[in-house]
């Protein structure tokens, strides 16, 4: 098991417009995740993130999406297993389910819980372009929420970890040493 | 009445891809566009940043191909300050590249390729997927795939810095030499790589060549164009995915051109159509005749098949005997079935894999001098690789400090958008009969593009399981009359 069993990953590209949500969104978490949280950003997609899953207890993932069904800076979230189930390949690179689906298969150690912070955007497609407004705005309601989500997913993956460990919780564990 | 089908993704999250289908008043196929929205602003937000940053910034533009981005950024300020990197530098860049095209050639083959072939294109959707294929290939070959591909980044890191956008590359050079270790590590992962690709095109062999359905459906008509192809050769006019010239063979396989990258705006002209952002590119001195096929149309593909059908041969002894295998077998030069990208692929990656280990065994490599320091005043360069998906160019111009004042990219996906294209209208002719909308059409007009590998835009992520799509049916007012949903 990974040394932190939670894992947050922020996904985008902040050279691209409201792409650059998910660092915005890491840059203003940072200071307040406990020491049984780990921290990554990310732009890959697919199978990369497989490889940044594998080895948690659980993780928030945090996205924009253009789903065109909401207005821009609305906050979705979803669990991972409300989300489509393995389908057809997409053109370029296989999905989250995939992924997850994969390493079930080939006996990887997958987070048992992902819950998906997704938040509609304006631009996905603009270089060099900040977050759009409403984007921007939504980042202090979407940062509360993944930490009321991360204190609970935090305790139930403690238990977890205590069931594993004989008596030795990461809620016990001092920030010293709990490594980077 | 005529009417349109759009088949739109409905989040940009997986494939950006938007199919949109004019019909005709009998209902027929008039004409299918494939239309990719690309990201915007590039050439303005390069202007004005000093070009040493391009490597970096180019990189970190695409979260698919990164290492492509930069070195092709990288070639272009070799070029840009008029300096020739040290032969050990060249060899490590050649080396990084070999690695990355192993990596993103066997996730392709397997995990994006494997369900229309290894699975099937006539299987039940339930099953065409990737752990369809993990069941007919094997638990351990799925196990094999995630492991070989760790082990390919864990070697570019060691010697690019990061996978996700690699450091490394400086004008004249690169940033270090590479250890003793280093070498060893790349000579295991080299042995590896080869015996995996060995063993990929034996599975080729195995499941799709020796089932006479799947070899109907990679020679059927439906899938096949007859255009000119563009690759990077070397002075043996053999493949060569890191530098070179580019050689252009026409539609019966004769040399139409051989050039070096800096005069490619004498040859490729990027063609603009009123239904899609981007450029469509043609040869310039065919002339761009529309979306059609033959010798005097100016379309030309990249990519794999491209690659092979643009060269002589293969570098690299093993992959050479793929390559004859491949032609004997598929009727001669140049080969026309777009569906043949998938076994060019696994033929390249074997060439990418043998390409390692020479490089690997070359004493030279270990040479701890990987930079030639600039002294030219900078004012224009251009850059060329061969991406996995096709050629990519790079081309600055700076002021005399080399603070960028106008940058230029031809990307694989523009250089092939055109037979994308044509691939795409013809699969649609092919399965939408007076108004019927065939069930499989989603699926073969996928197939299509999917060959290709196609980058829609640099920043795709991964939320849903797969491209969503959508069929819209309008009347002539535009009125919607229909909708079919694949939402994953």
């Amino acid at each position: 098991m990974a040394e932190k069993p939670v894992l947050v990953l922020a996904l985008g590209n902040d050279l691209i417009a409201d792409d650059g949500l998910g660092p915005a969104a890491a840059a203003l978490l940072a200071p307040h995740l406990s020491p049984q949280v780990e921290l990554k950003t990310s732009a890959a997609a697919g199978m990369e993130l497989l490889e940044e899953l594998v080895g948690f207890e659980a993780a928030i993932i945090i996205d924009a999406v253009k789903t065109g069904a909401a207005p821009a800076g609305t906050i979705f979230r979803y669990r991972l297993e409300d989300l489509s189930p393995v389908a057809a390949p997409s053109a370029h690179w296989a999905g989250l389910p995939e992924a997850q689906a994969v390493a079930q298969h080939l006996g990887l150690p997958f987070p048992r819980e992902v819950v998906i912070f997704a938040v509609e955007a304006q631009d996905l497609a603009t270089i060099g372009h900040p977050l759009s407004p409403p984007v921007q705005q939504s980042l202090p309601v979407l940062v509360s929420q993944i930490l009321e989500e991360l204190a609970a997913l935090t305790a139930r993956s403690a238990v977890g970890t205590k069931a594993f460990s004989s008596g030795v919780t990461s809620m016990g564990r001092s920030p010293e040493l709990a490594g980077n | 009445m005529s009417r349109t089908v759009v088949i739109d993704p409905i989040t940009r999250l997986e494939g950006h891809g938007k199919i949109a289908v004019f019909l005709n008043e009998q209902g027929n196929v008039d004409r299918a566009y494939f239309q990719v929205p690309e990201l915007r602003g590039f050439e303005k937000f390069a202007v004005g940043r000093p070009a040493e940053d391009m490597p970096q910034i180019t990189s970190r533009i695409c979260g698919v191909c990164p290492t492509a981005h930069h070195m092709a950024s990288t070639k272009a300020l070799d070029a840009l300050y008029q300096v020739e990197p040290p032969s050990a530098a060249k060899k490590i860049r050649e080396l990084v590249y070999a690695t990355f095209f192993v990596e993103d050639h066997a996730l392709h083959f397997y995990f994006l390729g494997g369900p229309d072939f290894v699975v099937g294109p006539q299987a039940p959707k339930g099953e065409r997927n990737i752990l369809g294929v993990l069941g007919k290939v094997g638990l351990e070959v799925g196990k094999e795939v995630i492991g070989l591909r760790r082990e390919m980044r864990e070697l570019i890191t060691r010697a690019a810095g990061k996978v996700i956008h690699p450091v490394f590359g400086l004008p004249g050079g690169i940033a270090k030499p590479l250890t003793q270790e280093d070498v060893e590590a790349f000579r295991k992962g080299a042995a590896h790589a080869v015996e995996f690709a060995k063993f990929s095109l034996k599975v080729f062999a195995d499941v799709v060549l020796a089932n006479q359905a799947y070899v109907d459906w990679i020679t059927s008509d439906i899938y096949t164009h007859k255009t000119y192809y563009m690759g990077l050769v070397d002075e043996q006019k053999r493949v060569n995915f890191y530098d070179g010239k580019l050689r252009v063979v026409d539609p019966a396989g004769r040399e139409a051109a051989l050039f070096p990258v800096s005069e490619y705006l004498d040859y490729i002209g990027e063609h603009v159509e009123p239904w899609s952002y981007i450029k469509f590119c043609y040869l310039k001195k065919v002339g761009w005749k529309g979306f059609v096929d033959g010798t005097d149309s100016g379309v030309y593909s990249v990519a794999p098949l491209a690659r092979l059908n643009a060269a002589e041969g293969m570098a690299t002894p093993a992959a050479q005997e793929e390559y004859e295998r491949f032609y004997a077998t598929l009727g001669g030069k140049p080969v026309h079935f777009t569906l043949a990208n998938h076994w060019a692929r696994l033929i390249e990656l074997l060439y990418a894999a043998e390409c390692m280990a020479e490089l690997a065994a070359d004493p030279e490599i270990l040479d701890p001098h990987v930079r030639t320091l600039p002294s030219a005043i900078p004012a224009e360069g251009v850059g060329v690789v061969e991406a996995p998906r096709g050629t990519l160019i790079h081309h600055y111009r700076t002021d005399e400090r080399g603070i960028i004042t106008a940058a230029n990219l031809i990307v694989a996906t523009q250089n092939n958008a055109a037979r994308i294209a044509m691939s795409v209208d013809k699969a649609a002719k092919g399965l939408i009969k007076n108004g019927e909308v065939s069930d499989g059409l989603l699926n073969m007009v996928e197939m299509a593009f999917r060959a290709y590998d196609p980058c829609h835009g640099c920043a795709t992520h991964a939320l849903p399981g797969s491209m969503p799509l959508i069929v819209r049916l309008y009347n002539p007012q535009g009125q919607l009359l229909r909708e079919i949903r694949r939402d994953g």
